[in-house]
């Protein structure tokens, strides 16, 4: 069930991260534009407060108008009052009071001219102004000059000229009066045209940090939604992890159990196979005059039959004792390793087929037990190619990719590549003993050696074509 | 004096079967007559020390011992430390016979001073042709102190 789980999970794996990846885009797209939204406004917020500040200096200018205006207003209605005092009382009291306005005007004039430079309209009016306060002035100067004996002459002349006077103030008056009138409409324009603009400002200003109020709040929960996933696949992967440590270190335990057991087996069933054999051996020896010819041979299959076990158990213990012993990790040459496999492996042996043996590169590993693979790799392969006029055995070597990868061939009777699963398995046999001889444990003891050395090994086979074997082994340089 | 036959060497097994063959093989092959056989270590500790049922035999020891390891009371490697500690018996040349394979076993065995150590071979051919060996190199050919 556990594995079944595992299996889905990892098929949806792929799913899982391609989503994310689309969720993470999309975080960084919503980011952007949220990002975007905002320096719109934050610019569009810059123009609209420098528009403000030009407005308020708009309004201050059109103030400065109307005093100037009013000043200059001011100060010819203070020349009138003091020509008009002078010539009511003759005192030169008003004399001096009347020459600082005066002197004041041409002042006024030319700040308001300067104020309304930049308005057509008013520049024409400044004009006019310029025009009637000279005149008005000429006039009133004549008037002091005359030197009129004060309060008994109001005669028709000085009416004529007090009318006059006024008449002039009152142009004066009406020219400001329309300046004024003037820059209290544009300031009422300016005023609307404002507030339209502050309208819609604040629209636009609204609705982008609504809008990008939002879309960071999407982020916001995409990114804490990612994270939860996340923090959740962790833990699964926490709790995968978990399992699989005790699982492997289930299978540390039974594969010691195991080893342990087939130990003692093997251990425990020699006594009694001695005796059976032992005893058998005496029965012969004392008692094979008394007994048939058929007897005899009842007794030969007792003695073989636990011949044959006792070396099935010497076989079952070499291998459980590979699993308990420590390897002795050493560089390894395998050319004289190799030779001497081979003069082992044919030292008793009555056939001689042609070996040919290639480069061989050096490994790293146990030499006593990648020998012992060797022998039983070699040996196989003499083996069953021993039907075989022309045997022959290659035994060639490659590095590829920091491996050390040697194949062992032959062309003996090989085997169906249908039993290939059985092929490394303890007391596995593709081959009737008759035939060839072996409790079918050599393959199974190379494959634990070679394993036990974090390497692989693999064959090809046809029947009647050879077999080919194959295993790796760390190279010397791909150690660290 | 002249009736006393020396033992020649004391064997320990607590398996009847091993027993039996490895007697048959030591007397057939003439490599030793007066053997006895004891069925633990407490009874060999018992014969050298002339104790308990071996309390009133005659003088000597046996010129060799043979022990299995695994046995009942008392197994072969403290049988091996008591001979090896007594001024008496460190003399006597001890040979373990076991069926362990156990590189424990024999490593303790060495430290403790054992003669011989040997790993029984299950086939009967090979074991006779073991014990014959070992009797013949430790009763025959080799030269003890007397």
């Amino acid at each position: 069930m556990a594995d079944l789980q595992q299996t889905a999970d990892a098929g949806r794996e792929p799913d899982n991260y391609r989503s994310a990846e689309r969720r993470t885009l999309l975080v960084r797209i919503a980011f952007l534009s949220a990002l975007a939204l905002l320096a719109g406004i934050g610019t569009l917020s810059y123009y609209v407060v420098r528009g403000n500040a030009e407005r308020v200096a708009w309004v201050d200018h059109t103030y400065d108008v109307i005093r100037a205006t009013n000043k200059l207003v001011m100060d010819h209605k203070d020349a009138a009052a003091d020509a008009r005092g002078f010539m009511l009382t003759g005192d030169t009291l008003f004399v001096d009071p009347y020459h600082a306005a005066t002197a004041a005007i041409p002042a006024d004039l030319d700040r308001l001219a300067a104020l309304i430079q930049d308005n057509p309209i008013e520049v024409k009016r400044v004009a006019d102004l310029k025009t009637v306060s000279a005149s008005r002035l000429l006039a009133l100067d004549k008037m002091l000059e005359e030197k009129h004996p004060p309060a008994s002459l109001l005669g028709p002349e000085l009416t004529a000229q007090l009318l006059q006077s006024k008449r002039s103030l009152d142009d004066l008056s009406d020219i400001t009066d329309a300046m004024v009138a003037e820059e209290d409409q544009l300031l009422a324009d300016r005023r609307d045209r404002a507030t339209n603009g502050g309208r819609l400002t604040l629209w636009v200003m609204t609705i982008g940090d609504s809008i990008s109020l939002a879309v960071l709040l999407a982020c916001l929960w995409l990114l804490t939604s990612e994270l939860r996933s996340r923090r959740r696949a962790e833990a699964r992967a926490r709790l995968l992890n978990a399992s699989l440590t005790e699982h492997n270190a289930l299978l540390e335990f039974s594969n010691r159990e195991l080893e342990g057991f087939s130990y003692s087996i093997s251990h425990d069933l020699r006594s009694p196979l001695r005796a059976i054999d032992g005893f058998s051996e005496l029965l012969e020896r004392r008692y094979a005059g008394q007994m048939d010819a058929e007897g005899l041979r009842l007794l030969g299959v007792v003695r073989d039959s636990s011949r044959r076990m006792a070396v099935l158990i010497d076989d079952l213990l070499e291998f459980s004792r590979l699993g308990r012993r420590p390897l002795q990790l050493g560089d390894v040459e395998m050319r004289p390793l190799v030779e001497e496999c081979l003069a082992e492996v044919l030292r008793d042996n009555p056939w001689r087929p042609v070996i040919a043996v290639g480069e061989l590169p050096p490994c790293r590993g146990d030499r006593s037990l990648i020998r012992q693979a060797c022998i039983n790799l070699i040996g196989n392969a003499v083996k069953y190619s021993s039907r075989n006029p022309e045997a022959r055995v290659e035994i060639l070597g490659r590095v590829e990719q920091g491996e050390s990868i040697y194949t062992v061939r032959d062309n003996g009777v090989g085997f169906d590549m249908q039993y290939y699963d059985k092929l490394f398995g303890v007391f596995q046999r593709l081959h009737a003993e008759e035939d060839f001889p072996g409790t079918g444990v050599g393959l199974a003891i190379a494959m634990r050696i070679i394993t036990k050395h974090g390497g692989r090994m693999w064959a090809d086979a046809a029947p009647g074509k050879g077999a080919t074997f194959h295993f790796s082994l760390p190279s010397q340089e791909g150690r660290r | 004096m002249s009736e006393y036959k020396q033992v020649e060497i004391l064997y320990a097994e607590d398996n009847p079967s091993d027993a039996e063959l490895t007697l048959y093989t030591l007397k057939t092959r003439n490599i030793a007559n007066n053997i006895v056989w004891v069925r633990d270590g407490v009874e060999v500790l018992e014969f050298v020390k002339y104790r308990g049922r071996y309390a009133n035999r005659s003088e000597g020891m046996p010129k060799m011992i043979l022990l299995d390891l695994k046995m009942p009371k008392m197994d072969g490697i403290d049988v091996l430390r008591a001979l090896k500690a007594d001024e008496a018996t460190r003399g006597i040349p001890v040979v373990i016979m076991t069926s362990s394979h156990e590189e424990s076993d024999l490593v303790r065995s060495y430290k403790l001073g054992v003669n011989s150590y040997i790993v029984k071979p299950v086939d009967f051919d090979n074991f006779a042709k073991m014990v014959t060996e070992v009797g013949l190199y430790w009763m025959l050919s080799n030269k003890t102190p007397t």
